[in-house]
This record gives structure tokens, sequence and C-alpha cells, in this order.
């Protein structure tokens, strides 16, 4: 099986997870359910990058640069939604 | 194309087209931020928005365009070994109509329930965000029929990165608009 492939089956099965996860919204804490969306979201990317666009060790530094991309966004869209649901008393204090 | 001690060394394509997916990055970056900042200071409109958005829409929808990712993938792969990738290409176009019907029933449900793009602040920003990337698909669909004419190995990686520039938003457009608040 080549690479394509099998990274195409991890995408299926992370967005798999990824709706799973979302149906169990109700009963997990919505910063833990946040955050853990968004780093299934961040692999994801990842995948594509390396296996699809095809970014390997010759094109290291783009790699990085990318990577660090996702990083601060993702990052950044997990701290606002926990802040969101925090302000409006939507999430427990747990989360 | 990238020339040695080109910044865009080692970037398949055309170095143009990585100028292009980098301003696209940084418009994407902005839009969901903004949306993220939007519902920090609305939480009761973007929650109440959200809960009628169809998710498993979206997550057909991603599955859909990751598949059609694969095979754009698998089809420069192939030309780049001289064998035949057209059929390849065919179908991940043919995936990437299939999203855009999607799309349009997705936005069909909403217009019929009675939600438009003045309804919120949460629907202005839930078209543009997902009806601007709708547009790229357009424009991916365009450069992927060039590349399938041309059978050029340089043309088809240019527009196989900005399809998978669209791959990539989308894994991170989905969980921002659709996820549960």
């Amino acid at each position: 099986m080549s690479m394509i492939a099998k990274a195409w089956l991890a995408l299926m099965a992370l967005t798999g997870g990824t709706l799973a996860v979302v149906s169990l919204a109700d009963h997990l804490p919505h910063g833990l359910l946040a955050f853990t969306v968004f780093a299934v979201a961040g692999v994801k990317a990842w995948l594509i990058l390396v296996y699809f666009v095809g970014i390997g060790r010759d094109a290291s530094g783009w790699r990085t640069i990318l990577v660090v991309y996702l990083m601060i966004l993702c990052g950044l869209l997990v701290a606002f939604i926990a802040l969101s649901c925090a302000s409006a008393g939507l999430c427990p204090a747990t989360s | 194309m990238a020339q040695d001690g080109d910044i865009f060394a080692g970037l398949p394509g055309n170095p143009m087209i990585w100028i292009l997916i980098l301003g696209e990055l940084g418009v994407f970056a902005v839009l969901l931020v903004g949306f993220s900042v939007a519902a920090f200071l609305n939480p009761e409109v973007f929650s109440a928005g959200q809960a009628h958005l169809h998710a498993v829409l979206a997550g057909l929808n991603t599955v859909v365009l990751l598949s059609s990712g694969a095979l754009v993938a698998a089809a420069t792969r192939r030309l780049s070994q001289g064998l035949s990738f057209r059929a390849y290409l065919a179908g991940a176009m043919a995936l990437g109509v299939v999203f855009l019907v999607i799309k349009g029933t997705e936005y069909s449900a909403m217009f019929a329930a009675g939600f438009g793009i003045e309804s919120s602040t949460f629907f202005q920003l839930y078209f543009l965000i997902t009806g601007f990337h709708a547009l790229h698909i357009v424009f991916g669909l365009i450069l992927l029929a060039i590349g399938a004419w041309q059978r050029d190995l340089d043309t088809l990686e240019t527009s196989a990165a900005f399809w998978h520039l669209l791959d990539l938003l989308w894994v991170v457009i989905f969980p921002v608009v659709y996820l549960p608040r």
C-alpha cells in the first residue's frame, strides 16, 4: 500500500474519530473537546502537507513554517472557544 | 520549477502558486480567528446558530474533499512516473463537484429554514467563510482541468498544491464552524 493510501486511511480514521468525539459533546468538558478536535485537525493538516503536498526533508524549512502556522492558528482557535464558552457559562468549570 | 538558492526550493509546483497559497493561508487565518473572536463576543448567538448547521453533511464533505486530495496526490505521483494519471484526476474533480453539490444542499436547507446572510453575525461569517472556500474549490477545479489538459508535471504539481491547500483549510474550517459551542 502506498504512503498516499496510508495517509488517506489515517485521515478517514481521524475524521471518523472527530465526528465520534463531537457526538459526545454533551458529556465532555468543552475545553477538552475543543483541544482534542483541534489537535486532530492539526495532525490531519500535517498529514496533508507531508503526504499529499509532498513537502519533505528538502523543504524542511517550509514544513516547519507551515507547522508553526498551524500550531499558532489552532492554539488561538482553542483559546477563543474556551474563553467564549467560559464567559457565557456554557461549559463546566472543570473544562 | 524552483531553482537552487530560491526561497521556494523544495516546494512542488510553480513558486507563484506558493505566493498565492501563503496569502490565502493568511486571509483564512484572519477569517477563522475573526469568527472565534465574534463567537467570544456573542456566545449565545453563535451557539444558537451552530445548532442549525448540518454537521453530518460537513463531515461527509470532509471525507469527500480528503478523498479528492488523495486522488490528486496519486495522479501527480503517477505522472511523475510516466504512468496514466487522467482517470485519477477525473475522479478527484468529480469529488470536487460532489463537495460543491453537498455544500449547495446545505445552503438550500439553511435558506429553506429561513436563515440567510443577514440573519445574524454567525450566519454572515458562516456564509462568508464557507462560501469563500467553495469559490476556491471552483477555482481549484479549473486549475485541475488545466493540469489534466497539459500533461506537464510542473503544471499538475502547481494545481495539486492549490487543491491540497483547500484540503488543509477545510480540516481547520470544519471544527471552527461546525463544532458545537
